[in-house]
């Protein structure tokens, strides 16, 4: 495993910043959501962000030991 | 919001009606955030060196275009993404007339390094609203740079190259 750049570390700081930023705003308006498909889609991405939000931190997690 | 209006079924109140453009709000600022994430993905691709790395980036980087196509399509549903603007026949003609002469200066420039160009092999001549072909503003008939040898992918596979 290679240590990660300081060019990667800062791009996965804001991805993962993004991906929780959409994760909170299609959370926050899943609620008043009343039309299936809007619901749907809300429900779905509220998911999927927190899923790649994950992903992003096993990028980082796996990468910890190989820092100097 | 005179379209929400006209679009509010029988029985919707000001309250409803106020909910939806709440949630028209909410939609663009998703599709907004969206968007950035996708440029921020590409240029993490580009930027990453470590081959894992990249791989995972490049892959919710597609997730997140195909989330972006579908966003759009419950905002265009709900009528809270107007289409842009179109494009009239003679902006198109005039765009392809424009980069058909920038085309054959590529096709020159290619042709001197002693490759053959494959330039225009992917469109038909391109032809005025009658079905003439177009005419160059030098007021020479468009003529194609070389002579098309059939399809990209058929030249492709002349040359043994797969995709």
């Amino acid at each position: 495993m290679q240590a990660l750049t300081t060019k990667e570390l800062n791009y996965l700081d804001d991805l993962l910043g993004g991906e929780a930023l959409l994760a909170k705003t299609c959370a926050i308006a899943l609620p008043t959501a009343t039309q299936q498909d809007v619901h749907q889609f809300l429900h779905h991405a509220v998911a999927e962000h927190q899923r790649r939000h994950d992903e992003l931190m096993h990028v980082l997690t796996s990468h910890q030991n190989a820092a100097h | 919001m005179q379209q929400t209006m006209n679009r509010m079924p029988y029985g919707m109140d000001f309250r409803d009606t106020a909910t939806q453009m709440e949630m028209k709000d909410r939609f663009h600022a998703i599709i907004i955030s969206l968007k950035h994430n996708i440029r921020e993905y590409a240029t993490a691709v580009t930027e990453a060196s470590c081959p894992m790395v990249r791989q995972t980036l490049q892959r919710l980087l597609y997730e997140t275009i195909a989330e972006q196509a579908e966003c759009y399509q419950v905002m265009s549903r709900q009528g809270w993404y107007p289409p842009g603007a179109t494009a009239s026949r003679d902006d198109v003609m005039r765009s392809i007339q424009n980069n058909q002469q920038a085309a054959q200066e590529m096709a020159q420039t290619v042709a001197k390094s002693g490759i053959r160009s494959t330039v225009g092999t992917m469109y038909a001549p391109v032809t005025d609203r009658y079905g003439y072909e177009a005419v160059h503003a030098n007021g020479m008939q468009h003529q194609h740079a070389y002579q098309p040898q059939g399809s990209y992918a058929m030249q492709r596979n002349m040359r043994g190259e797969t995709s």
